[in-house]
């Protein structure tokens, strides 16, 4: 084995989980479609390989599957059935759990950028600036996407609440 | 708690079970060689494999299913039944595989190996009577990994609603084309090459994406150091690598537009090529030869 692709094995070993969690947040569908999109980028990392390797892979990964989980979100509209289950080994009675599920369904509402600009900042806890970097757009769009999908989710508990109460 | 720490938690508690599968290095590796198939078609090696089918009888060859025992006088002897050969063209692989199998015969793979393609050809045809156990040759070619989605096409220069009255001098079509390349609408692909190339090389190739195929190829932008230039009166991107993602580096130099409102085109020029030419501004002047026919 070359030394390339040994240092891609030990990067897919490092970094893969950490990326399909992100991809699993970022396109709000199933998890086969986040896998696919993993798949999708690596493929990408791994043709350009001698090239990236000493130059931030994960960044250009995540880069990849951030367009790709847009432009897919974009292209098909449709409100994907949740098929992702919770974990398992979260407790069935846990007080937070219903709260989870909601927060998580309200998300997977959002239109794509704004759930990627969410994404980034809160699961990935990346700086504005970086997040803007990553989806090439301006700091300013980063803050207003992520003040009004924050807001878009709170209404949508608030109104949950309401309902329920 | 704010809003944005419950969001956190429950992201952080959504994915907490996840983990990557432990064969993802050869997943990849697979896609990988895929994509070089299908955008590239690189020149797969011909391979001829020869599909071991057990056929039950012949293990179990005393007492095979389908004999007959005719009695002689002095003694049992075996007659094993002729059989009529199916018609297994157009059926994937494992299907043809798995018919010809249940009426006694074998199949025997020829052509480009291909991942479960379709059966283009038979030999013996169907409707003929071979006698029992007798090999099949079943051809995949030409399903993959050279695609003929639009047949022939000349000298290639018209396909997929377009005409390219430009294009640098010394190339030929790829004898190759495919549909349905992007999105859900129509989309179509083909690339022309220097003579001689190894099969599977390109030097210059063209997707054409209509409706709603247009906006998902035009919406999809990987590249880098993008130079919006005129093609038409329409604003076109014009890359030095439209296939880097994040990373830099001259690649494969690229240009995208749309032609009409619902048509855009992609020209990109191979790595190898672009460094024998002026891949810019050869890119600009195919573009600008590129006229819709429809």
């Amino acid at each position: 084995m070359t030394d390339d692709e040994a240092a891609f094995d030990e990067f897919l070993a490092t970094r893969s989980t950490s990326l399909l969690r992100t991809a699993i947040l970022m396109c709000g569908a199933t998890r086969h479609d986040a896998e696919d999109l993993v798949q999708h980028a690596l493929e990408r990392v791994y043709r350009n390989w001698p090239r990236i390797r000493r130059n931030n892979p994960e960044a250009y990964a995540k880069k990849v599957i951030v367009n790709a989980a847009i432009s897919r979100a974009r292209r098909r509209k449709v409100v994907q059935e949740i098929m992702f289950a919770r974990p398992p080994e979260t407790a069935a009675d846990s007080p937070d759990l219903d709260l989870r599920d909601t927060l998580i369904g309200e998300l997977r509402r959002l239109p794509p950028r704004m759930r990627a600009v969410l994404v980034l900042r809160y699961w990935e806890d990346q700086s504005e600036q970086a997040t803007a970097a990553m989806l090439g757009c301006s700091v300013g769009t980063v803050k207003s996407q992520a003040a009004r999908g924050l807001a878009k989710i709170r209404e949508s508990m608030d109104v949950a609440k309401e309902v329920t109460r | 708690m704010t809003i944005e720490d419950d969001l956190a938690n429950a992201m952080a508690a959504h994915v907490s079970g996840v983990e990557a599968a432990p064969n993802l290095g050869s997943t990849v590796r697979r896609r990988h060689r895929a994509h070089v198939i299908r955008l590239r078609v690189a020149g797969a090696a011909l391979v001829t494999a020869a599909v071991a089918v057990a056929l039950p009888a012949m293990v179990n060859f005393g007492e095979p299913a389908n004999t007959s025992k005719t009695a002689t006088g002095q003694d049992h002897v075996v007659i094993r039944n002729n059989v009529t050969v199916p018609d297994v063209t157009g059926r994937r692989i494992t299907e043809a595989v798995q018919a010809l199998r249940d009426v006694g015969l074998k199949a025997v793979l020829s052509g480009r190996e291909v991942r479960d393609g379709k059966v283009i050809t038979q030999e013996p045809a169907a409707g003929t009577v071979v006698a029992w156990g007798s090999p099949i040759k079943l051809a995949q070619l030409p399903s993959a990994p050279r695609p003929q989605a639009l047949g022939d096409l000349g000298d290639g220069r018209e396909f997929g609603g377009i005409r390219l009255t430009y294009l640098p001098a010394g190339l030929e079509w790829g004898k190759w084309s495919k549909d349905d390349v992007i999105g859900t609408g129509k989309s179509y692909t083909t690339s022309y090459q220097k003579p001689g190339v190894p099969e599977g090389e390109y030097s210059v190739q063209v997707i054409v994406a209509h409706g709603s195929s247009a906006d998902a190829l035009y919406n999809f932008m990987p590249e880098l150091q993008v130079e919006i230039v005129d093609i038409g009166g329409r604003p076109a991107r014009l890359s030095k690598d439209g296939d880097s993602g994040a990373a830099g580096g001259p690649s494969t130099p690229t240009i995208i537009w749309k032609l009409r409102d619902d048509v855009a085109v992609e020209v990109f020029i191979s790595p190898g090529y672009a460094k024998e030419i002026d891949g810019l501004s050869e890119l600009k002047k195919i573009a600008e030869g590129i006229r819709a026919i429809m």
